[in-house]
């Protein structure tokens, strides 16, 4: 799936989420949210150049590190720099991960985490 | 799991080696991509600590300013045994392309070098030279590398490899493509004639994955045609398997695909077999269905 074929609606909420302090991704909000339940049957996330903050994108990959079906990941061109490290450690929890873009991020220093 | 982590872009620089190392250490990882990330001095540090992954088969290191780091990188990188795929692309090697190509050229299992855009000039014979001497490589690239005068001399030096089967570059005035494809193929029949023999003899199928399909899919035209001819007289056969069977005829020249409209208007293709000799109607028949051809 593309994180950018999300109604507006889902974006909105993701970013409330990713607002919560500590949010649990167990937690009731996260398993009845559209990206959550839409992420659980596919096995390949495009997320690229969105314009949402880094924390937003950490939470996309907490969640997505829950998908059973998972092997692609693109984040490419999202900035990450300091956060890329912490996203990298949520995907790398995805059981059948296999393929990793993290294109144009700036990680800079933070490559090595 | 992982195997693949594309990585360009990002700056690296001097966090080039840890981060490689870091990939490194995934036991799975094959294909790399670390280009554009201003790798320049600290390229063969970083080529070493990839060169660690066990099954490391592609590196892409295009666009890393490497220079006079260009042979101590690729040193690195072809100590990886399983190493197939190196893209060195846009790196400014010039003089220090020889010596890059060369420490390339011992990987053992090499089959794809692009070496484009290095303003390789004068040193083009010398770095085609060196990478004629792998026994292993098929296809090359020295695209964009402003070979001039020295053009013939590199493709020549290219036509001399012993396993090489596609040759890509296109900064000559008449078109490197064209022109090469026409000499160079057919100064290089030996090697064509070897290739058509390992397809013949291949007795395992699963060789015609959809990767070498789509790299018999890079041959150049008259490479095509004469390495159909050559299979066809060597007395050879095509995997009993359609899709590939359909694929490898296509890109053998010997069928096309045609575009017709159905009852309703709208637009359809489908594959014609035309104009071939016997033989092949022959061997085609002994494994396909015709239902589906016309």
């Amino acid at each position: 799936m593309r994180l950018s074929d999300l109604s507006a609606e889902a974006i909105a909420e993701l970013n409330l989420l990713a607002a919560v302090v500590e949010l649990d991704i167990a937690d009731r909000r996260v398993t009845n949210s559209v990206f959550y339940k839409m992420i659980r049957t596919e096995s390949e996330l495009y997320a690229m150049h969105t314009d949402l903050s880094s924390a937003t994108m950490l939470l996309v990959a907490r969640i997505a590190a829950t998908s059973p079906l998972l092997h692609t990941v693109d984040m490419t061109g999202n900035n990450l720099g300091e956060h890329g490290s912490e996203t990298a450690a949520a995907l790398a929890t995805i059981p059948m991960l296999h393929t990793v873009y993290m294109v144009s991020n700036n990680l800079g220093e933070h490559g090595p985490k | 799991m992982l195997h693949t982590v594309y990585m360009s872009g990002n700056s690296l620089g001097q966090h080039g080696p840890k981060t490689a190392a870091a990939l490194a250490a995934a036991p799975l990882l094959h294909t790399v991509y670390m280009a554009f990330n201003d790798l320049c001095e600290y390229g063969p540090e970083t080529a070493r600590a990839l060169a660690t992954a066990p099954l490391l088969y592609t590196v892409h290191m295009n666009g890393n300013r490497l220079g006079e780091h260009g042979p101590e990188t690729a040193e690195a990188l072809a100590t990886a045994l399983q190493l197939h795929t190196v893209n060195m692309a846009f790196n400014n090697l010039g003089q220090h392309g020889p010596k890059t190509a060369a420490a390339l050229a011992t990987a053992p299992l090499l089959h794809i070098v692009n070496m484009s855009d290095n303003i390789l000039g004068e040193h083009g014979p010398e770095t085609a030279t060196a990478l004629a001497k792998s026994h292993t490589l098929e296809v090359v690239s020295l695209e964009a590398n402003i070979l001039g005068d020295t053009y013939r001399a590199t493709a020549t030096a290219l036509a001399n490899s012993r396993s090489l089967i596609h040759i890509k570059g296109n900064d000559y005035p008449d078109g490197f493509e064209s022109l090469s494809f026409k000499e160079i193929t057919y100064r290089n029949l030996a090697s064509l004639a070897r290739f058509a023999d390992r397809l013949i003899e291949i007795k395992d199928q699963s060789w015609f994955n959809k990767t070498n399909i789509k790299h018999l899919g890079h041959l150049g035209p008259y490479t095509k045609a004469e390495l159909g001819r050559i299979i066809i007289e060597k007395g050879g056969t095509i995997p009993d398997d359609k899709y590939f069977a359909d694929h490898f005829f296509q890109i053998l020249g010997v069928c096309k695909v045609v575009s017709y409209h159905d009852n309703a208007g709208l637009p359809k293709t489908k594959t014609s077999i035309s104009d071939l000799p016997p033989d092949l109607l022959e061997l085609i028949g002994s494994f396909l269905s015709f239902e589906d051809w016309y």
